[in-house]
């Protein structure tokens, strides 16, 4: 099927490219429209929390380094809502819940341009483009306040430059341009986050030694002599002074970075820190068992990620075998080799994952990476297979691959969104359960506060709260067991009966304060000095 | 007279003669150089070559080692000096210059330039930073003027020194460089950045009321430069002394307030020496310390205030932290040493020096130690903290100062008259030194997380569910001793005193008690304690219990310098009771009870306040405590006399012991056949239960093997009415009606009327005493309505050690019906949040856009306008 090349692309429809490329922006900024009204401004979500605290921090201190609160992973996202926030005198707030989100959909155009530089073909980056805002894990991690917004932006950038190198036609001069457009690239992404960045250099590692094993297993097989390519030792060299970068910038530059290191206090803990970020969280598997009320609905909300994940491996394989069989343009060569990289990476982790290893969650940090690439090698063999299609019958396969999507995009929200109709862990808090919590706060410095059965209030209330320290308040598990105050709300008492939670009963406190939704309540004294 | 005398003359001749003879040797002894104030005479000049002397050189013992040779040099500045007159009256500390050569090496260590002000009042400027290539020489003096003394001393009258040797007391103090002149470490006063730099670092006034040479205030500001912004550091220091009494100075340099390093702060008191207060450091060259002219604590009239607060004149000032510490002579031995020492810490509710000004609520922290016996060691201490607003003004005239604090005469009286909270009271066996007794002062985490914030619990809890005591220990940074308070002392608590504090002699130890104490623990040698509680819960002592570690669990020497808190192990010794009448003594190898006329009070008795209250408790002590060892429980057992019967049961083995309001049992193990005339009974070897109940009525029974009944308590069960969600009181009364203890699980299970199966709602395990009823008290929360079916299955827990095993099971059910809840379940999900337009209904139409937009565009590539 594949022993000729496959046709290039003809002339485009210029008029046509440029009303697509307005429509893929539109289409983003759709899904992000959705996902932010679906949950209002109420967003209650650590990542979000977190960065947003940091940022408010530095703002606070004019500085990154002496502000009282330093994020382990990086400084470079804050630096951005810092600028953003300065030239529009925005809020924070909006900047992190309206701007960013609606900004990123502009990510659209760069995905487009770095699928269209390595598969070749405008129909295959479109094709992928809306494959990847139909992915509700790249939505999510794109939409919430987290470095992610900028991390798969330079990350795209960065794939759009390595393509542009590999691909062949360059003078020494341009790619000089480039390759140090791609080390720029490469620092914002380290100041961004330097585990995905870490954990980048480890695909490109991989991708390498990949490389190398196949051209050698096909000279071997095909008993042909190899082709020197451009892709192959770039890869290494690339390794190499990412590695030395990340060095000098976690050690010289920001040092705070080598707490995330020394926290994971082992040497095959730091390497896995290297390749995947290794951070304690809870266990992603049983993990959809708890928030999902039907965790057999979950396997059709994320249906799309099986597609791809599925259709990418697919794919994958229909290019090594393609590779074994004849000789492959470096382009692809070069997207065979990411591929493994990633998918490596991925397999990796989600062995360690079922081993218990570290009790990471570590798929979840690196899906989004095999996410884009599986979209990218999809879209590419699926764009291939398409040519050989007789015309009558592509039609009906489009028409069927357009019924899919219609599904996968009606389906997807509601996994971005963790909806709350159908899942339990919530990321967002109703402006009764602030304004109640608030309450408390303001009339009680330092009040210890049991705020429901995980850390959807406390969170919530502290990203809307930022200037407030763990002085002024406390939540109940994290520090003692003997809270000044309880918070419910109507939504909370929803949640515990959905599982089946005995229904937590106040009846024998006081009822300090309601504003019809949401209770505060005391604690009735336990000693003569408690008030 | 001359014929008894025929010589008489002659010999009166001949004594003139010796008398003329001895005289110049008398005279040669008197011609050692005349010593003033630790100077000798060397010698006068003329240093500016008029042909008259102007400076009057000295040879001293600066070091106070009895060796004079340093100098002092005496440079005459308003040309009086007449060297005519004795040398002594030359020192002139009125006009001249003073230059202090250490070492007679031509190096100046300390100058004071003395010069007169206004109103004939003195001023001493002295200077400790000394250029090198200084020289004598009127120029000297101008060049002086240009530099910041480091201590400036001003009189408020005309005299430094009387000729009768009266000291002037009424002197301002302005010290400008980093010595210590108050409470504080060195190391803290390097952190408040003293230098020189003509800023008062210190203001001392001193005064003395009648002019008798005793000071009577001491009054220090410790200034804070405001760029340190600290407001925690203490900063007012004032001591007075209330009998004037205070130890005169006795001069060591000509300059009667100048010495070498002796006292330092207060640890040696003036009192006691007399020793100038103004230390220099010959060798470092450089003014060290200002010590107390008023002690603070070797005395026995004084108070003093240590406050975060600076004082002002002419104003009303609050005062906190310790306002005041005062100390009293009890005894009216006038020795100097205190019998009472009161320390009352104060802070005003949101004081902004203390928790940040946090505190919630006023609170006064008071330390009240007292001297019974006189031995000049404290004896006993009651540690309390209330809640008292300070509303009392006490007038210093003499300093124009105003300030609220409880007054130095009622101080005693106001403590003993207020309601305290929580309260430790401390007898210290074998004496104890310092301030009063520090062991079991009330510890900052109590007083801020229980008493002001409300926190639940005071102090961590040990395994067996007690108090970890270990916090008030003194000697609080020992974590690896296990005993909770230091050996030779005895400290009970109360934490939930809420009332005046009361004392009373226990009957049978004879030892001063706190009525109403939780415990006592009394620490005798460091491994062996004497646990006191109250059994029947009625206020006084009446159980014994002396332990000791055993000696593979004390600390060894490695053990006792690591901070791991060792596995530690203790050994019962003997027990004593005193229930219903009954004085009950166990050791090892036996039980004896005996009927006693004994009471547990047998005196009430208060903290003194004056002496007559003092002489009044030492007469009742006197009175009651005639055992010369309480730590021997058996010399409690045999003092007290029996009235009837004693019982005497040989048993090595005796376990289940309970104790509670008036009933008293064990188990015991009999392995010789017995005779117990007092009981008309004869025990065959086996085991038996012992018990003493409330009817006063002493038994003993072959040991029956538990056996429980149980019900539930219908008086606790709703009849109707409950609905779902709602907490259901369900109380299960269980009655063992065997003499030996059980362990029981009980597992409640629901079953409801549609067929969902039996779930088990909850599991537990409860202790059954023999011959006793308890009761389980559980929640039951009904998930759904309907008929519900509650069973409870009560069985003996499997692998516990009985001593008589048998069968212990038993199962209840009832049926309840469960109306539904009106909880409103529907709440919204769909319009989270009003903010956005895009709430309710625009979420899914935007959904459905956003998926149609999705096929919309595929149809457009799949209309083949854009080539493949």
């Amino acid at each position: 099927m594949f022993e000729t090349q496959p046709t290039r692309p003809q002339a485009y429809d210029k008029q046509l490219l440029n009303w697509l490329l307005i429509l893929i922006v539109i289409f983003a900024g759709l899904r992000y429209s959705y996902t932010i009204s679906r949950l209002g401004m109420t967003i209650a979500d650590y990542d979000t929390f977190l960065l947003s605290k940091v940022t408010f921090r530095i703002d606070e201190a004019d500085s990154i380094l002496e502000a009282t609160r330093a994020y382990d992973h990086g400084y470079g996202y804050q630096s951005f809502l810092i600028f953003l926030k300065e030239m529009t005198g925005l809020e924070l707030h909006t900047l992190q819940l309206l701007v960013v989100p609606l900004a990123t959909s502009l990510t659209s155009l760069v995905a487009f341009m770095s699928i269209k530089m390595i598969t070749g073909s405008a129909y295959s980056a479109f094709f992928a483009t809306i494959l990847l805002y139909l992915q509700p894990d790249f939505i999510f991690v794109t939409w919430r306040g987290s470095h992610e917004s900028i991390d798969w932006i330079l990350v795209l950038c960065m794939i759009f430059v390595l393509a542009r190198t590999v691909k062949g036609d360059l003078r020494i001069r341009a790619a000089w341009r480039y390759v140090l457009l791609f080390y720029i690239l490469f620092f914002g992404l380290v100041s961004s986050s330097t585990f995905i960045t870490t954990s980048l250099v480890g695909v490109i590692l991989l991708a390498f030694l990949f490389g190398v094993f196949i051209r050698m297993a096909r000279s071997i097989i095909r008993n042909v002599q190899i082709r020197p390519i451009n892709s192959g030792q770039r890869f290494f060299y690339i390794g190499v002074l990412s590695i030395i970068i990340i060095y000098v910038h976690m050690f010289f530059i920001y040092t705070v970075t080598q707490s995330s290191l020394d926290a994971v206090g082992s040497v095959i803990g730091a390497f896995l820190y290297i390749i995947f970020g290794v951070e304690q969280s809870a266990n992603a598997y049983g993990y959809v068992d708890r928030t999902w009320l039907n965790p057999q609905g979950y396997l059709l909300i994320n249906s799309i990620t099986w597609f791809i994940l599925l259709g990418g491996f697919s794919s994958w394989l229909v290019m090594v075998w393609r590779y074994f069989r004849r000789s492959m343009d470096d382009m692809h060569f070069f997207l065979m080799c990411l591929y493994f990289g990633f998918g490596t990476v991925f397999a990796l982790a989600i062995i360690f994952d079922l081993g218990g290893l570290f009790s990471g969650n570590l798929q979840v940090r690196v899906i989004i990476g095999i996410m884009v690439v599986s979209i990218i090698v999809l879209s590419h063999v699926g764009t291939l297979f398409l040519n050989f299609i007789a015309p009558g019958y592509r039609r009906g396969i489009m028409l069927a691959i357009s019924l899919i999507l219609f599904m996968f995009s009606m389906l997807g929200p509601i996994k971005t969104t963790l909806e709350p109709l159908v899942n339990q862990r919530w990321v967002f808090i109703a402006r009764d359960e602030l304004l109640a919590t608030e309450w408390i706060v303001n009339r009680s410095n330092g009040a210890v506060i049991w705020g429901g059965m995980d850390g959807r209030i406390p969170t919530g209330t502290r990203f809307y709260n930022l200037d407030w320290t763990e002085d002024d308040v406390l939540f109940y598990g994290e520090t003692r067991t003997d809270p000044n105050f309880y918070m419910i709300s109507n939504l909370e008492r929803l949640r515990w009966l959905r599982v089946e939670r005995p229904l937590p009963q106040f009846d024998n406190e006081n009822l300090v304060y309601t504003n019809g939704d949401s209770q505060v309540y005391r604690p009735l004294p336990q000693t003569p000095y408690q008030r | 007279m001359q014929r008894l005398f025929p010589h008489i003359r002659f010999s009166g001749l001949l004594i003139a003669i010796l008398v003329f003879v001895l005289l110049p040797v008398k005279a040669q002894d008197t011609n050692e150089p005349l010593t003033v104030a630790g100077c000798q005479f060397q010698e006068y000049r003329d240093l500016d070559n008029n042909n008259l002397d102007d400076t009057l050189y000295l040879l001293c013992d600066f070091d106070l080692v009895g060796e004079y040779n340093h100098q002092l040099i005496i440079r005459d500045r308003d040309n009086d000096l007449d060297i005519q007159q004795p040398w002594p009256a030359n020192l002139d500390d009125q006009d001249d210059i003073w230059f202090f050569d250490h070492g007679n090496d031509g190096n100046y260590e300390l100058i004071i330039d003395f010069d007169r002000q206004q109103f004939n009042s003195l001023r001493a400027r002295l200077y400790d930073e000394i250029p090198t290539d200084l020289d004598i020489s009127p120029e000297l003096w101008n060049a002086l003027d240009t530099l910041n003394p480091s201590v400036t001393m001003t009189t408020l009258s005309d005299f430094w020194m009387r000729d009768d040797g009266t000291i002037n007391h009424n002197i301002d103090i302005v010290v400008d460089t980093d010595l210590v002149a108050a409470f504080i470490s060195e190391e803290e006063v390097q952190n408040l950045n003293f230098v020189r730099d003509g800023r008062p670092d210190y203001t001392i006034r001193v005064r003395d009321i009648d002019d008798d040479g005793r000071p009577d205030y001491d009054w220090r500001t410790l200034n804070i430069h405001e760029e340190l912004e600290l407001n925690s550091f203490v900063q007012t220091y004032l001591a007075y002394n209330a009998a004037d009494d205070e130890t005169t100075i006795t001069p060591l340099l000509p300059f009667p307030y100048v010495s070498t390093i002796t006292y330092r702060y207060n640890t040696s008191s003036p009192a006691a020496t007399g020793q100038p207060p103004i230390q220099m450091d010959w060798e470092l060259g450089s003014l060290e310390w200002i010590g107390e002219f008023v002690t603070t604590r070797g005395n026995d009239n004084q108070w003093f205030i240590y406050s975060r607060f600076p004082l002002e004149p002419g104003q009303v000032n609050p005062a906190n932290f310790e306002a005041p510490f005062a100390y009293y002579n009890l005894s009216e031995d006038d020795d100097d040493i205190p019998e009472l020492a009161i320390r009352h810490v104060y802070y005003a509710a949101y004081d902004p020096s203390y928790l940040e000004g946090d505190n919630p609520k006023t609170v006064n922290e008071i330390r009240y130690s007292w001297d019974q016996n006189n031995d000049n060691q404290w004896d006993y201490k009651l540690g309390l903290i209330g809640s008292h607003v300070v509303n009392n003004i006490v007038s210093l005239n003499e300093v124009d100062l105003r300030i609220n604090i409880p007054s130095y005469d009622t101080l005693p009286t106001w403590v003993r008259d207020n309601d305290w909270d929580l309260v430790t009271f401390v007898s210290a066996e074998d004496g104890a030194r310092g301030e009063g007794i520090y062991e079991w002062d009330v510890p900052p985490q109590v007083t801020e997380n229980y008493y002001l914030f409300g926190r639940e619990n005071p102090l961590p809890f040990e395994d067996d569910g007690q108090y970890d005591l270990r916090a008030l220990r003194y000697s609080r940074t020992i974590t690896d001793d296990p005993m909770a308070i230091d050996p030779g002392f005895r400290g009970e608590y109360q934490f939930e005193l809420n009332d005046q504090p009361e004392l009373y002699i226990n009957g049978i130890d004879q030892k001063v008690h706190l009525y109403r104490a939780e415990r006592s623990i009394w620490n005798l040698d460091g491994t062996t304690n004497i646990e006191i509680t109250d059994g029947d819960s009625d206020g006084y002592f009446d159980s014994w219990v002396k332990w000791a570690l055993i000696p593979s669990a004390q600390p060894t020497a490695e053990e006792a310098t690591s901070l791991d808190t060792p596995d530690t192990e203790t050994e019962v010794l003997e027990q004593l009771y005193f229930i219903n009448g009954y004085l009950i003594y166990i050791d090892g190898t036996q039980i004896e009870i005996k009927p006693v006329t004994q009471q547990e009070n047998i005196a009430t008795v208060e903290m003194p306040t004056t002496n007559a209250e003092w002489q009044t408790l030492n007469e009742t002590l006197a009175l009651h405590q005639t055992i010369p060892d309480s730590s021997d429980l058996r010399s409690l057992f045999d003092y007290q006399e029996s009235v009837g019967d004693v019982v005497t049961l040989n048993t090595t083995n005796h376990t289940q012991l309970s104790i509670d309001e008036a009933h008293f049992s064990s188990i015991v193990e009999i392995t010789e056949t017995q005779n117990i005339p007092a009981l008309g009974t004869t025990l065959e070897p086996g085991y038996y239960f012992l018990l003493l109940d409330a009817n006063n009525t002493l038994e003993i029974k072959p040991l029956e093997p538990a056996n429980i009944t149980a019900h539930i308590d219908a008086d606790v069960l709703p009849e109707s009415g409950i609905v779902q969600y709602d907490f259901v009181p369900l109380d299960v009364v269980i009655d063992n009606t065997g003499f030996e203890d059980v362990v029981l699980e009980i597992a409640v299970y629901t079953q409801f009327d549609d067929d969902t199966g039996s779930v088990l709602y909850d599991r537990d395990v409860v202790r059954a005493g023999g011959d006793s009823t308890i009761t389980y008290e559980t929640l039951w929360q009904p998930f759904k309505d309907g008929t519900a079916t509650l069973r409870f299955e009560i069985r003996a827990v499997e692998d516990q050690e009985r001593l008589l095993p048998s069968d212990v099971s038993t199962s209840l059910e009832t049926v309840i019906t469960v109306l539904p809840s009106d909880f409103d379940e529907s709440v919204d999900l769909l319009s989270l949040d009003d903010r956005l337009a895009f709430g309710g209904v625009g979420v899914p139409i935007l959904l459905l856009a956003t998926a149609v937009f999705t096929a919309a565009f595929f149809i457009l590539l799949f209309l083949n306008r854009l080539d493949v």
